[in-house]
């Protein structure tokens, strides 16, 4: 796991550039099928409401968005090359 | 992590039971949700602070790595007991425990109660089907498309990590389904629906 962790960098989409502050506690997950985009890159800890929808569509059975959320158990934040926004932008 | 996915979606039984005994390891997973087009669903659960990540795996192969977006969790609130009309439990004998019959729009409770990974894919069948017919496709080793599927909207859950809970709200039509999931079996690699984890429901 480490080691693929070290190409996450590559990897990280940008969430949506409408909002890069701290929400309270619903985000907006649109899927295309291979990435995803978000509202919020911050949100409160506690009680958490995403809203999935996908934009992929579905042709003979396939398509749609499969939409997984997911934190390693070792390094959680850690994974080399994405950072937390500082404190000032979190408020 | 995506060493562990890559052989999760291996189609040798060996590596993906491997990757699935990986995956429960190495990573915990929340969801969220298997949607189409024009039927969204919304996922609600509690996260402590971290650093989480989202992805999309609908067009993912097992080859290569899936793009990732990073989704930051601050604060100490711990949340608190989430809320559905309609209980879902996925065993550690790969069975889902569940109603047989759920209003087809709603909130269902899903409870990760066993000791691997699962999720719940929600696939309409054709009205009449039964979960024998079912055993007996994936009993026939089959490997066309089950003749019970019909065309139409598909919902559900993404993978949960053991002892989690999660709130899905969704709305489909009306009618026969079943629930699904295609997790390789920690031991013998085989997909969790062909060791019997799959389910008829009627959404009414």
């Amino acid at each position: 796991m480490l080691a693929a962790a070290g190409g996450l960098l590559a990897l990280a989409g940008p969430a949506s550039a409408s909002d890069h502050g701290v929400v309270g506690h619903r985000v907006t997950v649109v899927g295309n099928g291979s990435s995803v985009n978000i509202d919020h890159t911050t949100v409160q800890a506690g009680r958490v409401s995403f809203d999935v929808s996908s934009t992929n569509p579905v042709s003979q059975g396939n398509g749609g968005s499969t939409i997984s959320l997911f934190r390693p158990k070792q390094g959680g934040d850690a994974v080399h090359g994405v950072r937390r926004p500082s404190r000032g932008v979190l408020k | 992590m995506f060493a562990d996915l890559r052989e999760e979606f291996s189609s040798n039984p060996a590596t993906a039971a491997k990757g699935t005994r990986d995956l429960v390891r190495d990573v915990s997973l929340s969801g969220l949700a298997d949607v189409v087009s024009g039927y969204p669903e919304v996922v609600t659960e509690n996260l402590r602070s971290g650093t989480y990540y989202l992805m999309d795996l609908a067009k993912f192969s097992g080859a290569g790595q899936p793009k990732i977006t990073p989704l930051f969790v601050t604060g100490h609130d711990r949340g608190s007991p989430l809320h559905g009309r309609v209980p879902v439990s996925a065993t550690s004998a790969d069975r889902f425990i569940a109603p047989v019959s759920w209003p087809h729009h709603g909130t269902y409770l899903f409870r990760n109660v066993a000791d691997t990974i699962h999720f719940m894919a929600i696939v309409p069948v054709k009205a009449g089907t039964t979960d024998k017919q079912i055993r007996a496709f994936f009993d026939s080793g089959s490997q066309s498309q089950p003749p019970f599927f019909v065309n139409g909207p598909t919902g559900g859950n993404d993978v949960v990590s053991p002892g989690r809970t999660i709130a899905v709200s969704y709305n489909l039509p009306r009618g026969t389904y079943v629930l699904l999931c295609f997790v390789a079996d920690d031991v013998t690699g085989m997909p969790h629906a062909v060791m019997g984890m799959h389910k008829v429901i009627h959404l009414t």
